[in-house]
């Protein structure tokens, strides 16, 4: 018997190499014209950002360099993936996604379509 | 009203991202030994910007993360055995646009690290790449690792 939680479990296929991530920390911004995300990916370099957009689901996925093998003195990060999913709301201009990665910062442009943009209804006189 | 449709922005996964960032703290904070310095306040008291330490043999590397700064925004200066890195970091929203979530952090910074050897100033070079600071310290001679050669006796 098909229940609604095992066709769910169906779509999402598992991973063949399971590597520790990290969500990195993001800020989503909103103007009239756009939704804007920002994502902190320390140590991606462009080669290694994934944006993959599937139905409503966007993901974000990045490899950082290696992290150094010399013995460590003092630790507080690792050199992790990240990877991180949104649900992209209704609305959005697909194909005008755009994105920018720069020191390390993603800036992610998601345009609303045009029917979602507010507009000036001018009023005549009667 | 459309406009509050938007707020619902990435709902079904935000919870568990944030669980899974706290976890992730944790266990960082746990392998840096911070846990036990008392740090419970977690993003407000943490250092910024997180960093590393590695002895290669003939030099002491850095390797900080600085997201979002490049070559000018970042100072550095060095003594014998203390590096100090300042600068500052801003996460504001853009003009014009309405916050929907903030996790990023604007900051004003200056940590110091203390060396565990005297390190040579003039050989000490810098460079950031993607969001990633790496500070290259010569060692000072007398601190370079020597081999000693065994004598046979006779």
């Amino acid at each position: 018997m098909s229940t609604e939680m095992t066709r769910r479990e169906d779509q999402r296929p598992e991973r063949v190499a399971e590597r520790p991530s990290l969500a990195p920390r993001v800020d989503v911004f909103e103007n009239k014209d756009e939704l804007l995300l920002i994502a902190d990916l320390p140590g991606v370099s462009e080669a290694n950002l994934t944006i993959h957009l599937d139905n409503e689901e966007l993901t974000i996925e990045g490899r950082p360099d290696e992290d150094r093998t010399e013995s460590s003195l003092q630790r507080e990060f690792r050199m992790l993936d990240y990877r991180r999913r949104f649900v992209v709301p209704a609305g959005i201009d697909r194909n005008k996604i755009n994105a920018e990665l720069t020191n390390g910062v993603l800036r992610l442009h998601l345009p609303k379509s045009d029917a979602l943009k507010p507009r000036r209804i001018d009023v005549k006189a009667g | 009203m459309w406009l509050t449709g938007w707020g619902d922005f990435d709902h079904d996964f935000a919870v568990f991202d944030e669980l899974r960032r706290r976890m992730d703290r944790l266990f960082q904070d746990f392998d840096s030994g911070r846990w036990l310095a008392g740090d419970r306040a977690g993003l407000a008291t943490q250092a910024w910007p997180r960093a590393n330490l590695f002895d290669t043999g003939s030099d002491i590397v850095l390797v900080a993360e600085v997201p979002g700064l490049g070559q000018k925004d970042v100072q550095i200066s060095a003594t014998q055995d203390a590096l100090t890195l300042s600068g500052e970091r801003k996460a504001e929203a853009p003009e014009g646009y309405s916050v929907h979530r903030k996790e990023r952090a604007g900051v004003q910074f200056s940590r110091s690290f203390a060396l565990p050897c005297k390190i040579n100033v003039e050989k000490t070079t810098a460079t950031v790449r993607n969001g990633i600071l790496t500070v290259t310290m010569g060692k000072s001679p007398d601190a370079q690792p020597r081999r000693i050669t065994v004598k046979a006796q006779a």
